[in-house]
């Protein structure tokens, strides 16, 4: 380095000190992710380590005290209007507080379940509040089973396998092998997914791992072909960032490139 | 059901809870790294913090499969496809009205005269990545710009150390070269 052109290494001293001109953009880029920026650093070690509790804590401490009130109020009407008409299905739904005892839960019709909640599984037959017995969770998962698919445990039935969370996992073992460029392992893992979520929720996620697998295992003509169809069906996608470096024109030489992090089992 | 409710939504909280902090810490740590990449990486300034956003997106979604310790390599590497599209859409080369805008200052600066000359000095080292190839440009920012040894860059281009140690030497000879050049023209 020391051998560089002085005017060079200037030149690198005033990259290396180019700062965005105001905190701006980073305070943007955390509300779009979500995130408060007033006191970031401080909540994400407390929340980090505090858990749920920490995260309870920090969701009253925004709240006005007025909106508790409100809330309270608004709550006293539900349960009210709800008592007055025991056959309705409940208008606020909320998590129990602490967590019950088996035998309790059993005899409680639940308030708000997983499959319940948005972008969850096919929800069980829970009209009108009544409580869901064994039979009606076993139709439940039979009627989620996708035709033709694989027949599941009846044990994993009851634990309702099929649901969102369980076709994340699967779907998240395919990324973490390819994260790991292991190619072959992520190709098994993406084909277990699809032999068990034949119609899965995620269906367009594991389109775009299969396309990345091709790709970065050295079938570049494949990833292109693939990721072109992909794009022009779903031209809007967002995926489209990750499909890039196959929707470009040079993408048969991507493999060789910097831009894609081949795998090291790219030969199986 | 219920039992399963209860127990599942405090983990729903926690792994919230964890996400956001990871994310929070992330943005922290690296942001400067993504801006100042992605410029090197030929985005303007004017379009620097709005790419570096995108890519924090991409982040944001694929976190759940990123390893804590190859966050830098992900950022970095979805920083050179965001830059690759932005470059559609923005000439590589700074705007007039960009460095026009620096050279009047804003009052802030001590030094005027400064600033007119680091940024000389950025347009200049810009115009001279620009001629470089993708693989040895990513070398330069990452090695001389941003400081990382040898095995950090191979670690994140996912090439060989001995790969990166040549791509710099070809880069540093090119960049000579162009600045021979430069200086040629400007007597």
């Amino acid at each position: 380095m020391s051998e560089l052109d002085p005017l060079l290494l200037r030149a690198f001293s005033a990259a290396r000190a180019e700062r965005p001109r105001s905190g701006k953009g980073k305070a943007q880029t955390l509300a779009a992710l979500g995130l408060s920026t007033a006191t970031a650093t401080a909540h994400a070690s407390a929340g980090a380590a505090g858990g749920p509790l920490a995260a309870g804590g920090r969701l009253l401490s925004r709240w006005p005290w007025w909106g508790i009130g409100v809330a309270l109020v608004v709550t006293s009407g539900a349960v009210l209007w709800a008592v007055d008409e025991p056959s309705a299905a409940p208008a606020v739904v909320s998590a129990p507080a602490t967590p019950l005892a088996s035998s309790e839960a059993d005899t409680i019709a639940p308030v708000l379940t997983v499959d319940q909640l948005p972008n969850a599984a096919e929800p069980p037959n829970v009209a009108n509040g009544t409580k869901p017995t064994e039979a009606t969770k076993a139709a439940a998962s039979t009627s989620r089973r996708p035709a033709g698919g694989p027949a599941l445990a009846p044990e994993s039935t009851a634990l309702a396998t099929d649901s969102l969370r369980d076709e994340i996992e699967a779907i998240e073992r395919a990324s973490h092998a390819l994260s790991q460029r292991r190619c072959a392992l992520a190709r098994s893992h993406l084909a277990a997914y699809d032999a068990r979520f034949p119609n899965g929720r995620l269906r367009r996620e594991a389109d775009v791992v299969a396309i990345e697998i091709a790709g970065r295992s050295g079938q570049i003509d494949r990833a292109r072909t693939a990721a072109r169809s992909f794009v022009a069906q779903f031209p809007d996608t967002p995926y489209a960032l990750r499909l890039a470096p196959w929707l470009r024109d040079d993408a048969t030489e991507e493999a060789g490139s910097t831009s894609v992090v081949t795998c090291i089992d790219a030969a199986d | 059901m219920s039992a399963n409710v209860s127990n599942v939504l405090p983990l729903v909280g926690v792994v919230d809870v964890a996400r956001e902090g990871r994310l929070r810490r992330s943005v922290d740590e690296h942001y400067l790294f993504v801006w100042r990449s992605l410029r090197r990486l030929g985005v303007p300034e004017s379009e620097a913090d709005d790419v570096a956003q995108e890519t924090f997106l991409v982040f944001s979604r694929k976190l759940h499969t990123i390893d804590a310790s190859a966050e830098r390599g992900f950022l970095f590497r979805t920083a050179t496809y965001a830059a690759m599209h932005a470059q559609r859409k923005y000439r590589r080369q700074r705007t007039l009205e960009e460095s026009a805008a620096l050279l009047e200052g804003d009052g802030e600066h001590p030094s005027v005269e400064e600033d007119a000359e680091r940024e000389e000095s950025l347009v200049l080292l810009d115009s001279l990545l620009a001629k470089l190839s993708d693989d040895l440009r990513v070398v330069v920012i990452l090695c001389d710009l941003e400081e990382m040894t040898m095995t950090e860059a191979a670690e994140i281009l996912s090439v060989p150390a001995g790969t990166v140690a040549s791509r710099l030497r070809r880069a540093r000879a090119e960049l000579s070269a162009g600045m021979t050049r430069i200086k040629r023209s400007m007597r």
